[in-house]
């Protein structure tokens, strides 16, 4: 017979009341659980959808002066005569510390192309990435497919006046019209569209890239971190962060982060409360059984060790219950509630940490009680002899 | 001179008062008194009368309003309250009225509860068996208690206190809720533990207890009369 017999006595033969005993963690965890799947949950969706929403972050070579807008947006400087960015240099984003949370890197070439005495801008890119940068661009025709072919912007299809089919010369190189955008509203509209090394190689920049457009999101970091991780290794580039639309975004996550926080606070609190108050319900229900304990030989430090051995598995079990039961109801309520909302799934890490927490809350939440009990007088306890 | 006797319990003007309203009253009054090793002693008197009282201070469970309790050669409440629960799981084995076993422990479980404090590593298990067999449970040994008879319950009880062979065995009232057959079978049993060479005081009503002690001590208003 050892002290924790007694617990487990207690435990496996009075399973309704240890229920009740726990119900106040169960729904502590439980809420915290499911409140945090949620969020994780808008984080994600909030991700996809900035995915979706194009760069985030563009690189462009450290210039002065001149500015460069792309898409309305700002990016800094370039001067299409002086500085571009090397090629061959563009594998080191790569290696960068948070490399896992880069998207899709988008190199580009540009620089002006005279074509039907028509001055033009010419965008070579890498069709593969730019399109999936770009999920919003329409077309008529077909995106480009061999080295040959050009997608040309609505406004400089106007003004060149070809469509899908056409044949454009440019430095003495035919190139066929595979497609044109509808209008989008941004520079693109304005372009024609080449693959990136035909576009070096009419625009002489052979292994030369004008600036880099990167979709990355980082839930774990900062964008801002991304871009100086960036700029470390690129010394002669401008790394610009689109801050304003991830930031708006981050916010909203982080308010409904400190939302969750402070109700997962209360609610554990209010949980633990109600812990130490059916604990002491229990303990004074169980005061003449610790005063049989005392009355035999136990020590005050027994009959703790006795309450509080309870209170540790009921945590346990409390954590555990809660856990399930969280992630149980962010499973049904994230569909209802969140459009396009799919629950994260099964974080484990939380598991441990839901476990552990709710141990420790269950111990301190016991600890008066048990105090109480074992500083029972033993004949007051019993009230028999 | 002669040499002064040493008994295994002394009991020196002892005094337990409590407080009722503003005014104090006595519950045990200057008793004095004293049990050799060995005996067998019951103590009787009316509701009230304190003997209860008395036997909860010869059990280390009350402190006294002022005398001693001297068990021993050790004066119990010069003890710190951790010691003289030691006392307790060494010296005494306690049988309860209304028997205070353990609803949720089976009987083994409840036979080998003084044990979880003991010091003893091995073979708990087997001395509670053998003192459940010696009471007759041994094919009831995985009941819980709501499963067993009154006279049951209290075969447990006394199982539970003499698990530890403790030299004191103190009984409250270990008759009071038995049919008169039962009774006597609880008393034979006592009485066998006597032989064996355990101290057994009980506290009773049953005047019929008598014939089974070597002595019976009589408490009346807080003071022993006999």
């Amino acid at each position: 017979m050892k002290l924790y017999n007694i617990c487990l006595g207690n435990i496996k033969r009075r399973k309704t009341r240890m229920l009740f005993l726990a119900l106040g963690l169960i729904i502590g965890i439980g809420t915290v659980v499911t409140l945090l799947s949620i969020t994780e949950s808008m984080g994600r969706d909030i991700e996809e959808r900035l995915d979706q929403f194009g760069a985030n972050i563009v690189m462009a070579p450290r210039m002065e002066n001149l500015s460069l807008n792309y898409g309305g947006i700002d990016v800094g400087g370039v001067n299409y005569e002086i500085r571009e960015l090397d090629q061959a240099s563009l594998f080191r984003i790569h290696t960068i510390e948070n490399a896992k949370n880069l998207g899709v890197i988008a190199p580009k070439i540009l620089g002006p192309v005279t074509i039907m005495d028509k001055t033009v801008l010419l965008m070579g890119v890498v069709f593969e990435e730019e399109l999936a940068l770009k999920p919003w661009w329409q077309k008529t025709g077909a995106f480009p497919e061999a080295d040959n072919e050009l997608l040309l912007g609505s406004a400089a299809a106007s003004l060149l006046n070809v469509s899908p089919g056409s044949t454009l010369e440019m430095k003495g190189h035919p190139f066929q019209v595979s497609g044109v955008l509808e209008p989008t509203g941004g520079s693109e509209d304005n372009a024609v569209i080449a693959g990136l090394s035909p576009a070096q190689k009419i625009l002489g920049k052979q292994g030369k890239i004008s600036l880099v457009e990167i979709s990355a999101f980082c839930r774990g970091c900062p964008i801002t971190e991304l871009t100086l991780q960036i700029a470390e290794k690129f010394p002669n580039a401008t790394v610009t962060a689109m801050k304003q639309a991830v930031m708006s975004k981050m916010q909203s996550i982080e308010l409904f982060k400190s939302f969750s926080l402070g109700v997962s606070v209360l609610v554990i609190t209010i949980g633990a409360l109600l812990v130490m108050v059916t604990m002491m319900g229990s303990v004074n229900q169980r005061t003449r059984e610790i005063g049989v304990f005392r009355a035999i030989g136990f020590r005050q430090g027994h009959v703790m060790e006795i309450i509080l051995l309870e209170a540790l598995l009921l945590g346990v079990f409390g954590g555990l219950a809660g856990f399930v039961l969280g992630n149980g109801v962010a499973r049904i309520i994230i569909p209802l509630t969140l459009e396009a909302g799919r629950f994260p799934g099964i974080d484990w890490q939380l598991g441990g940490i839901c476990l552990l927490m709710s141990a420790a809350l269950s111990l301190l939440a016991s600890l008066y009680p048990a105090f109480k009990a074992a500083s029972l007088d033993p004949n007051q306890a019993l009230r028999v002899l | 001179m002669m040499k002064p006797v040493d008994h295994f319990i002394q009991v020196h003007d002892l005094v337990k008062t409590y407080a009722d309203g503003g005014r104090s009253v006595s519950a045990i009054d200057q008793v004095n008194l004293s049990i050799d090793d060995g005996e067998f002693v019951t103590i009787m008197g009316r509701s009230g009368s304190g003997k209860s009282t008395l036997l909860s201070m010869l059990g280390a469970l009350m402190r006294p309003t002022s005398g001693k309790v001297v068990v021993d050669s050790m004066d119990l409440y010069s003890l710190g309250s951790e010691q003289r629960a030691d006392f307790r799981s060494e010296y005494i084995g306690f049988i309860f009225q209304s028997f205070q076993l353990i609803p949720y422990l089976t009987v083994l479980e409840n036979v080998s509860l003084p044990m979880a404090v003991t010091g003893l590593k091995k073979k708990k298990m087997d001395m509670a068996m053998a003192v459940i067999d010696r009471v007759g449970l041994a094919d009831k040994h995985d009941r819980l208690p709501d499963r067993l008879s009154g006279g049951e319950q209290e075969r447990v009880a006394i199982a539970r206190a003499i698990v530890n062979h403790p030299p004191l065995i103190l009984a409250d009232e270990p008759t009071g809720n038995l049919d008169t057959d039962t009774a006597g079978r609880i008393m034979e049993q006592l009485a066998s533990l006597n032989r064996e060479g355990h101290t057994i005081v009980v506290v009773t009503h049953n005047p019929e207890m008598e014939a089974y002690a070597s002595r019976n001590i009589r408490v009346r208003d807080g003071r022993v009369s006999a």
